[in-house]
């Protein structure tokens, strides 16, 4: 291969006239040399740029699958987007249900390809899986831009990635992001431990550190008005959606029973103003997903609307009292679920 | 296609690779291979507007053949004016159109008469002033018997059309680019690493400085009626260092991509902060337009070059030139006080100096005396940039009247954009310092010739890295280079 390669290249080369050879060979092993220093230091920037986004709130994913592989049954694992990672209370939910909380979820931008392929690998039997999607994924939106983020510092997950080909198409369309950040990831490094550089509020925020044992986000949250939109409208819905989206929920569903898990639905919490606005189009969505979906929904998407007071800054981030009076309803909706028992009273 | 943008990273060395693979053929397929390059390169920003360089290049091709055919000095004469009429018609239908008809409109509302005059919706095709140019200097020399037309019309429309200076320049002149396109080129490492040296630095001066610089100077210049004197000096002075990064650094990628070619452009920029009067800093600044201004409208104005003019047609050509120039910039009346700024500073140098100084072109030998000129030129310059990015003559005066009242100055509340804008000030420093240090060449990186490659591959490492670390956001587009509106 590498002798054909070279063949070609001289090939081209000797289009030339002889004069021109000697200069041409001599720019183009030049170009070859600084262009594999290059490479080289690109691959120490994305080294060290690994190794600063180990701290950061996709850190977290390192953490979480630890304990993923080595927390006791009987497991809840919980998947879903930033909306259950900044809107579970675990204590709460443990409490109640006897089960032991895995709280799995970082951002609904993995999509829901990737979260849910995450936990295929460690589920065990009597493994309550707990999916909850949010209302855009629910509806067809399984975009799954925030992948490179992830990898970048957990790069061990690259296994849970089910099309290697679409990642690499992605990695080069973000090339440019990436021969971005790598620099600068060296460069706030470098003036981060000469002191020279303070973390912004946001860093100090989304960080690993941020995180439980169980994998909830557990800095203090407070409501912002301004940030919150009240009325927020979801996109509509189309005849064809969210066909995917099931597909995926019914062949996970299948991949579970297969383990002796089982997956349940729950609908992601809301603000009451949210839901009133767009409640025909979730009603219509929650009857299309009892026909087709072959998973239980364990409770109905009312009951996830909750005070508009309880959530912090996204329509779907909840306060730390938010966290924890949704967390009451979900486990309350699982104990019925099973029956009115708690699993640690014995099912 | 910007010179930013990934296309042209892509572009760039597939074009290099088809064309020397083509050094066997005849030169007129290289050359047809560069317009058809050239052509593409255009047509990525807007195919549609393509037509306007053919015609222009065929107008100027058959006019330059014509006009040396011709017998009778009017038909020559002739020829030349309906190059000048189809040339500068385009280029005033094209960009300065809506500024005649709302000028006009202006003017009749000052004089009580209130008549609706409708503007048209024209996109101002990219690059239209410099090959227009480019083209008509051909002509104007062909009339002046200074070169021969060409009868080649694969090497005329390469000419005209040369993808690295057709969109913001050099103007290059057909005496010097004209006769490469009838070389065979050959490769020529030297002139390869050159132009890639340039081409580094030139990146580095538009995308970590230019484009860095720009956000502090946008933020001054919104709503520039809030902000206090010393706020607008310093967004004066952080425009002055964005406006040169930006257009030198496209000056100097369009230099180096054309060596990679073969081609050696005319230098554009030669450290024109370092200017010791405004004549110098002219001599400095867009070489390629001063010379252009200098040679077909500032000799002609003065009554021809064999023709001595009185001191009073010197300065009314002075004058003329300046505001010209001022309004080839753009068309607005800003553009145009600029230009006319220009000239004022122009003239004290050369109504009252008694004989011609004969200076090195390099300063650095004068001492303090030649440091308070350089000063004083610098500040002048800076003050005249304030007409040059204002949106408009009325927010240009109240700028200029707020940056030159002391009362100005005690304003304290935009302390924070002080802070802010001067946290630039050591980008912009190390711009300047590597200028003055290096001001004997034509790019600051040719001064690490002697280095050894080690040193020298790391300091393109670092110019290389500092570049893509300040590459825009993935949903932000490149941002455009500020000449592409000329």
């Amino acid at each position: 291969m590498e002798q054909r390669t070279r063949g070609l290249l001289t090939r081209r080369i000797e289009l030339l006239p002889d004069g021109d050879q000697r200069q041409m060979k001599r720019f183009l092993r030049a170009l070859m040399a600084f262009l594999i220093l290059q490479v080289l230091v690109f691959s120490a920037l994305t080294v060290i740029q690994t190794l600063r986004d180990s701290g950061n709130y996709w850190g977290a994913s390192i953490d979480k699958h630890r304990r993923l592989e080595e927390a006791p049954s009987p497991r809840m694992i919980l998947i879903g987007g930033s909306g259950v990672a900044l809107g579970i209370d675990s204590e709460v939910l443990k409490q109640i249900t006897g089960y032991n909380p895995i709280n799995m979820s970082l951002a609904a931008g993995l999509g829901p390809e990737f979260m849910l392929g995450e936990v295929v690998e460690d589920l065990r039997e009597g493994d309550l899986v707990v999916v909850v999607l949010s209302y855009e994924a629910l509806l067809g939106n399984t975009a799954n831009r925030c992948i490179l983020g992830l990898l970048h510092s957990n790069p061990g997950a690259i296994r849970y990635v089910s099309d290697p080909l679409k990642l690499s198409a992605m990695y080069f369309s973000h090339f440019g992001n990436q021969l971005r950040n790598a620099p600068r990831a060296a460069w706030e490094l470098l003036i981060g431990s000469l002191g020279l550089r303070t973390p912004t509020p946001g860093e100090l925020r989304w960080r690993r550190s941020s995180f439980n044992i169980y994998g909830d986000v557990i800095y203090e949250r407070v409501h912002s008005p301004d940030l919150v939109e009240q009325y927020y409208r979801f996109p509509e819905m189309s005849d064809e959606y969210p066909g995917n989206v099931i597909d995926l929920l019914n062949d996970f569903q299948s991949i579970c029973r297969s383990r002796g898990a089982t997956a349940v639905l729950s609908y992601a919490a809301i603000p009451d103003s949210t839901y009133s606005l767009n409640h025909i189009l979730i009603e219509r969505l929650h009857m299309k997903l009892e026909n087709e979906l072959r998973m239980d929904i364990i409770d109905l998407p009312a009951r996830m609307a909750l005070p508009y007071e309880f959530f912090s800054d996204t329509h779907y981030h909840l306060t730390r009292e938010g966290a924890a009076e949704r967390s009451r309803i979900l486990a309350k909706s699982i104990l019925v679920w099973h029956g009115g028992r708690s699993v640690s009273r014995g099912s | 296609m910007l010179f930013n943008s990934f296309s042209f990273a892509v572009f760039l060395p597939l074009a290099l690779a088809l064309y020397w693979s083509m050094q066997k053929a005849p030169l007129k397929m290289q050359n047809v291979f560069l317009t058809a390059a050239s052509y593409l390169f255009y047509a990525w920003w807007d195919w549609r507007f393509l037509g306007l360089i053919v015609i222009s290049s065929s107008t100027d091709y058959f006019c330059g053949i014509f006009i040396h055919g011709s017998v009778t000095d009017r038909r020559r004469k002739g020829f030349l004016l309906l190059s000048l009429v189809i040339n500068l018609g385009l280029l005033s239908f094209f960009k300065y159109f809506n500024f005649f008809v709302d000028s006009f409109a202006h003017l009749l509302s000052e004089l009580g008469i209130n008549q609706s005059i409708h503007t048209l919706r024209i996109i101002l095709p990219i690059g239209i002033s410099f090959y227009t140019f480019q083209t008509l200097s051909y002509t104007i020399d062909v009339f002046r018997r200074k070169i021969e037309p060409t009868r080649d019309p694969a090497a005329f429309f390469a000419f005209v059309s040369f993808f690295p200076q057709l969109v913001a320049g050099p103007i290059e002149r057909a005496s010097n680019l004209l006769p490469q396109f009838f070389r065979r080129r050959s490769v020529d490492y030297n002139l390869a690493r050159e132009g890639c040296r340039q081409i580094l630095w030139g990146m580095w001066k538009k995308v970590a400085v230019a484009d860095f610089v720009a956000s502090a100077v946008n933020l001054i210049y919104t709503n520039p009626g809030n902000k206090d004197g010393l706020s607008l000096w310093i967004g004066s002075f952080l425009f002055g260092i964005q406006i040169y990064c930006d257009f030198s650094g496209y000056s100097d990628i369009a230099i180096g991509t054309a060596k990679l070619f073969g081609f050696k452009l005319m230098r554009n920029f030669a450290v024109p902060y370092f200017s010791r009067d405004i004549p110098e800093f002219w001599r400095r600044w867009h070489i390629s337009l001063t010379t252009w201004f200098r040679d077909y409208v500032f000799i002609p104005l003065c009554g021809g070059a064999d023709h001595k003019p009185g001191r009073i047609r010197r300065i009314l050509a002075v004058l003329g030139t300046f505001t010209l120039s001022g309004f080839w910039h753009g068309a607005a009346w800003h553009f145009v006080a600029w230009g006319f700024l220009h000239a004022l500073f122009y003239l004290p140098g050369m109504v009252f100096r008694r004989r011609k100084l004969e200076r090195a072109f390099h300063p650095g030998s004068g001492g303090i005396r030649e440091w308070i000129s350089i000063m004083a030129t610098f500040i002048a310059v800076t003050f005249a940039w304030i007409f040059f990015r204002s949106p408009t003559m009325s927010s240009a005066v109240s700028t200029a009247g707020r940056v030159l009242n002391p009362a100005m100055f005690i304003m304290t509340e935009n302390a924070w954009l002080h802070s802010h804008a001067l946290g630039f000030l050591p980008l912009c420093l190390m711009v300047l310092a590597a200028d003055w240090f290096t001001r004997k060449r034509e790019c600051p990186l040719f001064a690490l010739e002697n280095w050894k490659r080690p040193f020298r591959w790391a300091v393109y490492t670092l110019v290389l890295w500092s570049v893509f670390y300040h590459l825009p956001q993935p949903d932000v587009n490149p941002q455009e280079f500020i000449y592409f509106q000329f």
